[in-house]
């Protein structure tokens, strides 16, 4: 049995002040009613697409095992959407210096598999956050976040993506030890395949659910996830090729 | 010849309550751009916990990587912000000096060393408190012949003062901080295990339908072994002993400052 693993709605968000970074897509910090904080990014400024991205990019990671943040979205007064990202206050981005340090590699191989399966191309290095591990403070833990830009927030393009790789960004985060995680990111295409369907379609759910979208559009999304998730080694394995590339 | 002017490097850990710290500034001086580091990084005793002064000296070491005056490189996460430009004014000889001691100038008190003078134990704890983001909660020194209503007048002469308290409807919060770096930490602890027994016997005798819970916590530095002392001495004596070093335990301590205080009568003003 399948537990649907959705993705949390928080109500009482108010913003705190804008987040004052470039490509933060006006981003803003934010309270919930129970005092958690958030950076939030409002629907109208990156599109109901983009939000579809996030939930679904969000719910396949969290499926594989990608470390992100908690997140969550919010519905205001004029009933417009907000993706929520836990706020973590001890975090940098990715720099090259970090290659040989990373504490959490399953995690960032995973990543990679999902990005290649949502068909993310944008994991620029502010779209990894590298925080201080707990266990070890020489290390850095790189969390996940920001999945916006993935190819599966247009359905109809996602479907006719079939089983093809998103030409990742020019400004994609250099130096990540491919060597290392290519080995992370294949048993994580492994895993992929074994996702079952009712779950993919539990993730297909909470999209449509949020983006108050037809049963054909549920049905579609899942659809083109499960055809995903079953090339995934095929998918993982070309686009960590084309990420190689980019040296 | 060009005008000189900078933009300060700021860290803001916590957004809902504001605090920053000025770790540096970029300069633009002499047709270039220069780096300006605060003479005094604050430390994981200021910030709240070991791990943010570690990513607090993550960032600043990140300072070599800075090239361009208007934006900072891309490692820089969202914890780190520049301000608006500011003018340095003609005839400064030296900016990158100058920027510097205005930082130190203008630095705010919550990253004195915890052995200075002058910084006592309860604006060391109040400084901590207000980094955690519920500074606003908390009020200084309890005085028992007279706050929440006069609640212990009956026994003031028998109980000490204590550092902040939290006001809730029914309950409230009495808090001392436990500083682990100071000269007088021993004494210290002696103080508020004393102080606290005193406390105990005046909360179970007063029946009026209000009580108060005692809470330590121990602040960030000192050694591991100063830090079981101090849990060790008044488990017996305080309701509570928070090590706001363990991130559970500091955050159900914010967490419980938090849900007395919102059953405080005055939560409006807050």
């Amino acid at each position: 049995m399948i537990h649907p693993v959705g993705i949390e709605v928080v109500t009482g968000v108010h913003d705190l002040g804008p987040m004052e970074r470039p490509n933060s897509h006006d981003a803003a910090f934010a309270r919930d009613s129970t005092g958690r904080l958030w950076v939030r990014k409002r629907q109208a400024a990156f599109t109901k697409h983009g939000l579809l991205a996030e939930i679904v990019g969000w719910l396949v990671g969290a499926a594989l095992g990608v470390d992100q943040p908690t997140a969550a979205v919010a519905q205001d007064s004029e009933r417009e959407w907000s993706w929520l990202s836990q706020w973590l206050n001890t975090t940098e981005h990715w720099g090259e210096h970090m290659a040989g340090s990373i504490a959490n590699p399953g995690a960032v191989g995973t990543m990679l598999a999902v990005d290649a399966l949502v068909a993310n191309g944008d994991r620029h290095p502010g779209n990894i956050l590298a925080d201080v591990d707990d266990y070890d403070a020489s290390l850095y833990r790189l969390w996940a976040i920001d999945w916006d830009a993935a190819v599966v927030g247009y359905i109809g393009e996602f479907e006719q993506l079939g089983c093809d790789c998103r030409p990742p960004v020019a400004n994609h985060a250099r130096c990540l030890p491919l060597v290392t995680l290519r080995d992370h990111a294949l048993a994580a295409a492994d895993r992929a395949v074994n996702l079952p369907a009712e779950q993919l379609d539990w993730i297909a759910e909470d999209g449509r659910r949020v983006l108050a979208e037809s049963e054909l559009f549920r049905s579609r999304l899942s659809g083109a996830l499960q055809r995903r998730c079953t090339a995934a080694p095929n998918i993982v394995s070309r686009y960590l090729e084309l990420i190689g590339d980019l040296g | 010849m060009s005008a000189s002017s900078y933009r300060l490097i700021n860290f803001r850990p916590n957004p809902a309550s504001g605090t920053q710290f000025t770790l540096g500034a970029i300069v633009v001086c002499d047709g270039g751009v220069r780096v300006a580091r605060a003479p005094r990084i604050p430390g994981a005793e200021c910030l709240g916990s070991e791990k943010m002064g570690i990513a607090v000296s993550r960032l600043v070491e990140r300072f070599t990587l800075i090239d361009a005056h208007d934006e900072l490189p891309p490692v820089f996460g969202p914890t780190t912000s520049l301000s608006k430009p500011f003018p340095i004014p003609p005839g400064v000889q030296s900016p990158v000096t100058w920027v510097e001691r205005l930082i130190d100038g203008r630095r705010e008190d919550h990253d004195r060393p915890v052995n200075s003078r002058g910084a006592t134990k309860r604006t060391l704890g109040y400084r901590l408190l207000s980094a955690f983001g519920v500074g606003q909660y908390v009020k200084p020194t309890f005085r028992p012949e007279s706050d929440w209503d006069g609640w212990l007048q009956e026994y003031r002469f028998g109980l000490p003062e204590i550092s902040h308290w939290v006001e809730g409807e029914r309950e409230i919060l009495l808090m001392e901080p436990i500083v682990p770096g100071r000269k007088q930490f021993k004494s210290d602890l002696k103080t508020v295990a004393t102080g606290f027994l005193a406390y105990r016997g005046a909360i179970d005798a007063v029946a009026n339908g209000r009580t108060a819970r005692l809470v330590a916590y121990v602040t960030t530095g000192g050694t591991r072994d100063q830090r079981r002392m101090a849990l060790d001495a008044l488990h017996a004596a305080a309701h509570t002993v928070i090590d706001t070093n363990e991130g559970y335990q500091r955050d159900r301590f914010i967490e419980q400052i938090r849900e007395v205080a919102t059953h405080s009568p005055h939560v409006m003003d807050l």
